[in-house]
């Protein structure tokens, strides 16, 4: 060998992305997103190039489970946490339907505020604050296109420190045309997003997860009550929920979360971790992102007439961030 | 008439879009590797998405060898993206009233040991891409030509230019080193 050739070998050797074989199913979601996205743009007018706003590299990525659709919007710029170390759900399981995004909505957006919205949630109910108005409305374009967003109508939910490896969130609702999607800002922003309807009946709830933990939030429809994060050993904490149905919970490595709804229906929603099941789905990015999961029950868990349980699969997003 | 016009347009259409798919599912893991290792997996999938993006709108003009086409165009979309960070610091640096510091045009990956990285740092970006394209896509000269968007000619120019500096660099023992035949790179 000469050394010329031993140059090769040894950059080789260094090659930072082997590629491992067979192809595992983050990555596979990964390519599932990107061919999304491709085909979908080709509908679209021409949208080269990556996103830059203020600095911020910008990504797209969908996800979709029975009534619920996520989208991801990303700027990146924080100093990532690892993803926790949770069993990713394979997207190509049977019933795993690909990414569907809306049809892109043509400039309508709800001019007030949704009635099943006002009705269901103290949150939408109350009159419109400073505190309310997005910072963030400009990263928003393409989901505000994709789900007729109206970023005047939204409303700030609540912030979570930072903690366990995971950056601090602030988190608003913001409500679109038969959606409604949550926003979250760190440095960067994210929203995922849930037909309306299911979101009046089962609120609004997700987690953050971090290097060693996990955080729960949400907004739940007037009435809910006895919200609870349960632990592996089986043992449960109660959550505060405030008069306006919003809860934030820093829970450690919690297996689920569970509340009464107003009619005395237990909705039970497992972690991350718990989402390998059949209409469950998944998207997860390589190390170096934070995910934040969103963790709602799927339409088809709905209870048949007489049960009092749902136990409800989770679905989530994972938005990627970098430096 | 006109439906069979349509029939004819949805059956080339579904042609074309089997003929991406597949070009999609075979190429998607070799490019994917390409950005990821210039880029960081933040801009993955945007990368990806443009990437091929250009391939869905330009199919028709994708060579026999799809690889290095590909490659090609991921090299472009990435230099396109590196040239608007680069003007989006500048300006930040000229409002900021600093007008000489400026980044490294190449950030090399983390898992890469310091000697190595800094002798490739050395390089050129021309020469750099060279060797990268051989050593960490395991390209062949001339398909990795194509991807370099040069003549193959050229290519083992840069190749060699490029190897013998980080030989240089790394200390490989320039004494030992055999007279420059290219003809030893040759597929």
């Amino acid at each position: 060998m000469t050394s010329r050739d031993h140059v090769i070998a040894r950059i080789s050797r260094e090659n930072p992305v082997l590629r491992p074989v067979p192809q595992g199913p983050l990555e596979r979601a990964e390519a599932e997103r990107v061919l999304h996205r491709v085909l979908s743009s080709t509908a679209r007018p021409p949208r080269l190039g990556g996103r830059m706003l203020g600095g911020a590299l910008v990504a797209l990525g969908a996800a979709c489970t029975g009534g619920i659709v996520a989208v991801a919007i990303v700027a990146a710029g924080h100093p990532a946490p690892e993803i926790a170390s949770r069993p990713a759900s394979p997207t190509s399981q049977p019933g795993h339907a690909a990414g569907k995004l809306p049809p892109t909505n043509t400039g309508r957006v709800p001019q007030s505020m949704p009635a099943g919205l006002e009705r269901s949630f103290a949150l939408f109910a109350r009159p419109r604050t400073a505190a309310d108005a997005l910072p963030i409305s400009r990263t928003l374009a393409d989901t505000e296109r994709q789900f007729g967003l109206n970023p005047r109508l939204s409303r700030f939910v609540t912030s979570t420190p930072a903690f366990r490896g995971a950056a601090a969130q602030t988190i608003w609702v913001v409500p679109g045309m038969g959606y409604v999607c949550e926003v979250f800002k760190q440095s960067g922003a994210a929203t995922a997003c849930s037909r309306t309807s299911f979101a009046e009946t089962h609120g609004i709830v997700g987690s953050i997860v971090g290097r060693n933990g996990d955080a729960w939030f949400g907004v739940l429809p007037q009435g809910a009550r006895d919200v609870r994060v349960v632990r592996a050993d089986g043992s449960s904490v109660s959550v505060p929920l405030r008069p306006d149905g919003v809860f934030v919970q820093s829970s450690g490595q919690a297996t689920g979360l569970s509340y009464l709804e107003r009619n005395g229906t237990t909705v039970d929603i497992p972690a991350a971790a718990a989402v390998p099941r059949p209409n469950a789905r998944t998207t997860t990015t390589p190390v170096g992102s934070v995910a934040v999961h969103r963790a709602m029950p799927s339409r088809s868990a709905l209870p048949p007439a007489g049960a009092r349980t749902i136990t409800a699969p989770a679905s989530s997003i994972t938005t990627s961030t970098g430096p | 008439m006109a439906r069979r016009q349509s029939l004819v347009r949805m059956s080339i259409e579904s042609d074309r879009r089997q003929a991406f798919e597949k070009l999609f599912a075979t190429h998607y893991r070799a490019v994917r590797g390409y950005v990821l290792r210039r880029a960081p997996s933040s801009a993955l999938e945007d990368v990806m998405s443009d990437v091929f993006l250009v391939a869905w709108r330009r199919l028709d003009s994708v060579a026999d060898d799809p690889l290095p086409w590909l490659l090609g165009v991921a090299r472009r979309v990435l230099a396109n993206q590196h040239r608007a960070e680069r003007r989006r610091g500048a300006l930040t640096r000229r409002l900021q009233g600093r007008y000489r510091e400026s980044g490294p045009d190449w950030e090399p990956p983390e898992m890469i040991s310091g000697e190595l990285a800094v002798a490739l740092a050395s390089l050129s970006v021309r020469e750099r891409e060279a060797l990268l394209l051989v050593a960490w896509e395991g390209l062949e000269p001339g398909r990795a030509a194509r991807a370099a968007g040069c003549s193959a000619a050229t290519f083992r120019v840069r190749l060699h230019r490029a190897r013998r500096r980080v030989a240089d660099q790394l200390g490989e023992g320039t004494e030992n080193r055999p007279h420059p035949r290219v003809t030893e790179e040759t597929p």
